[in-house]
């Protein structure tokens, strides 16, 4: 028994030794975060108020001579804009979870079609308040954003805005709401400059840090962005038209922008957006020492959705009569749940975390 | 002596087949030896899900598999049963009892319903209370099951707010306090929080006969985005409720507040690094054993800040990497992680965010 015991302990010793010395080797987390912001926040925001700034410039064009020309160039706009933010919108940190932020860029899922009524009566009434952007601000955060904009753009009524008078209510309303978007992105980008609270906390994990105490929790948060948002693909996205039980009770005008035929392209910008992060941070710097070769099955594990959700390039509602192209969106959320797996439990366990258990979600 | 290793056999018949197959010779010894015992949900190395029960040394005494992963428990002393709650959206739980020679009974919510990972046994034992989800609405609910009758679901009231999650039965044992976390969820969507510019947490006071919304109580509206989830009531009468904060950890907010019996639901402000290494989050609330001891975990840094509640000033801050489950213990607190530290035992398990005991 004593003898069982002496082994015991020494085995302890030896793990936790070997775990002591494992720690003072990860690499810091430092330049990771740093990278992240450099390579993949800031740019990200860039690119989002630049598209941001194209819609407004389209919709104005737009409402000042209404034309098929003008629409169609407010309508790619608009699909640019929606490509951009499907690549940031997993990031939940910072100044996108203030203010209702992220909801009034996009409010999603919509079980009630609650945005769409809004803005239909809105609409129907002329509501005056809608195409001032300061008081559209003030409004239901349904009817701000991007849904807002998709079906004043492409829903019931949006082809007259080719045909209608100038400055019609309803194109009002659209570039009152792309300039509002402006303004959203304008302010996120503020509170990721030099300087601000937030980058000061981000680029330092210490004691006094609200945001992370220790490089470990920094890891967390980070690989937490990333699995939850992958998580949310395809819980929220592929889920709010797909029924893993039963086709008939599939639901295409559920899914995220069928109007605009966006929604599996925003999958496609999602992924990418998220691989994205994950290359830019050199995140995988963590994992190098314990398995030098899980970053590469990473990307290559990314590919393979990625791939696979842009041969579904074509409406909801085909993807879904097609059993061939349906079978091919339960590919695709296997290959969502592949890379879940790999990071929620050997990226997880390389970089020195708990093994697919928690991630700040406890409950 | 003797009556209680007497007492412990029969747990141990108790618990069924399963139960008897995980417990080691090792554990059964333990089991005798013990006075205090300990549950927490698990998963292990192998991606089972599970509940084991520990000593006061922490010590593993058996396990028992769960068929997915579990959360909350509700225990009485008079009943003898523990029950464990799945995880939400889960809508299993599994009520093992001490000295009756029966399987452990698993029973489930309704169709339209799953639990949040929490309840609350009456007084005497008889009949269970537990968090539920009406889903199709999002309406919160507390289930009730009848222990006398294999866990029947025998009714159910309103929670009086969206997403319950932790219920606590107050001293008088007439009165539910509930903890509405305000977060409505939908099983469709996973785990997915879908109501956050809209979200309006509550603590609900709920008389236990009929049902009825006694009084209810909600932080200042700037505090909307604060989930009021976990609870613990001290010598005083106090309810004290951990939150998790939705919005941008960088905003200047409480994580912990106070029911008063005076004052109503009032915030508690916690010096500045108390405050900071919560980081917006609380896991997990337990009242020492003095009545005027409260431990609080938060998993972000693994930190357990005890404070007096009589002055609400934080008297001891320690951390452990990934720590949320705390509990009292005769002296002080044990805690786990889900590294799988136990108190100071190590075990190849990944603990669940709480810990009851037994």
């Amino acid at each position: 028994m004593n003898r069982f015991l002496i082994c015991l302990l020494f085995l302890v010793l030896g793990a936790s030794a070997a775990k002591a010395e494992e720690q003072s080797t990860r690499p810091p987390i430092g330049p990771v975060l740093e990278n992240m912001l450099e390579g993949y926040i800031r740019p990200g925001y860039a690119a989002f108020e630049a598209a941001a700034s194209d819609l407004e410039t389209a919709t104005t064009t737009l409402c000042g001579a209404p034309s098929a020309l003008n629409l169609k160039s407010a309508r790619d706009s608009f699909r640019a804009l929606a490509d951009r933010w499907a690549r940031m919108e997993w990031l939940r940190l910072g100044p996108v979870m203030s203010d209702n932020r992220l909801e009034r860029i996009l409010f999603f899922p919509d079980r009630k079609g609650t945005g769409r009524k809004q803005v239909m009566r809105a609409i129907a009434s002329g509501n005056e308040a809608v195409t001032n952007v300061d008081s559209l601000a003030e409004l239901s955060v349904a009817m701000q954003g991007l849904g807002a904009l998709e079906y004043l753009l492409f829903g019931n009524g949006g082809d007259a805005l080719a045909t209608g008078q100038r400055s019609s209510h309803r194109c009002a309303f659209a570039e009152a709401a792309a300039t509002n978007l402006v303004n959203l992105s304008g302010e996120i980008i503020a509170g990721w400059q030099d300087g601000s609270a937030l980058v000061t906390a981000f680029l330092a994990p210490g004691t006094d840090n609200p945001l992370f105490r220790t490089d470990q929790e920094a890891l967390n948060l980070l690989l937490g962005q990333m699995i939850h948002g992958l998580e949310a693909i395809r819980d929220i996205r592929l889920s709010a038209f797909l029924d893993k039980q039963n086709a008939a009770r599939d639901r295409p005008k559920s899914a995220l922008f069928w109007r605009s035929d966006m929604t599996l392209r925003t999958v496609v910008a999602n992924l990418e957006g998220l691989q994205a992060l994950f290359d830019e941070s050199g995140l995988e710097i963590v994992s190098k020492a314990m398995a030098p070769r899980l970053a590469d099955t990473i990307r290559f594990e990314f590919g393979q959705a990625i791939r696979t959700a842009a041969s579904l390039d074509a409406p909801v509602s085909e993807l879904l009569a097609n059993p061939e192209t349906r079978e091919k969106l339960f590919y695709l959320d296997y290959a969502i749940k592949i890379i879940i797996d790999r990071l929620d439990q050997e990226f997880a366990q390389a970089g020195g975390l708990a093994v697919g258990f928690s991630f700040g979600d406890g409950d | 002596m003797k009556r209680v290793g007497l007492e412990r056999r029969k747990f141990l018949a108790g618990a069924g087949l399963a139960w008897l197959n995980s417990l080691t010779p090792v554990g059964a010894e333990k089991l005798l030896a013990s006075e205090v015992l300990f549950a927490s949900a698990y998963r292990d190395q192998h991606g089972n899900f599970g509940v084991a029960i520990l000593d006061q040394a922490a010590a593993i005494v058996s396990t028992h598999i769960l068929p997915a992963r579990g959360h909350g428990f509700a225990v009485n002393p008079r009943a003898q049963w523990l029950v464990a709650f799945a995880r939400r959206p889960g809508n299993f739980a599994v009520a093992m009892h001490r000295h009756q020679a029966t399987e452990p009974v698993v029973f489930h919510t309704p169709e339209d319903r799953h639990f949040y990972g929490h309840g609350v046994f009456s007084t005497d034992g008889r009949l269970l209370y537990a968090a539920e989800n009406a889903f199709a609405t999002g309406e919160g609910i507390i289930g009730i099951y009848d222990a006398s009758a294999g866990f029947r679901r025998i009714s159910e009231f309103p929670s009086y707010g969206i997403g319950p999650h932790e219920i606590v039965l107050m001293p008088d044992g007439r009165t539910l306090c509930v903890a509405n976390g305000g977060i409505r969820t939908h099983p469709d969507q996973g785990r997915q929080k879908l109501n956050l510019p809209t979200m309006a947490p509550s603590i609900a006071l709920i008389e236990t006969k009929s049902g009825t919304l006694l009084s209810s109580h909600t932080l200042t509206p700037d505090l909307h985005r604060l989930s009021l989830r976990h609870m613990a009531i001290d010598a005083a009468h106090q309810v004290w409720i951990g939150g998790q904060y939705e919005g941008d950890i960088l905003d200047d907010v409480p994580v912990l507040a106070r029911l008063d019996q005076d004052r109503g639901l009032v915030a508690v402000e916690l010096e500045k690094r108390a405050a900071t290494a919560l980081g917006k989050y609380a896991g997990s609330v337990a009242i020492g054993h003095d009545g005027g001891t409260l431990a609080v975990s938060s998993p972000r840094s693994g930190v357990i800040v005890q404070l007096d509640t009589k002055t609400g000033k934080a008297v001891n801050l320690e951390f452990y990497p990934g720590t949320c489950g705390v509990q009292a213990l005769r002296h002080g607190f044990v805690s786990s992680s889900e590294t799988g530290r136990f108190g100071k035992a190590a075990h190849a398990y990944s603990w669940d965010n709480h810990i009851v005991r037994t």
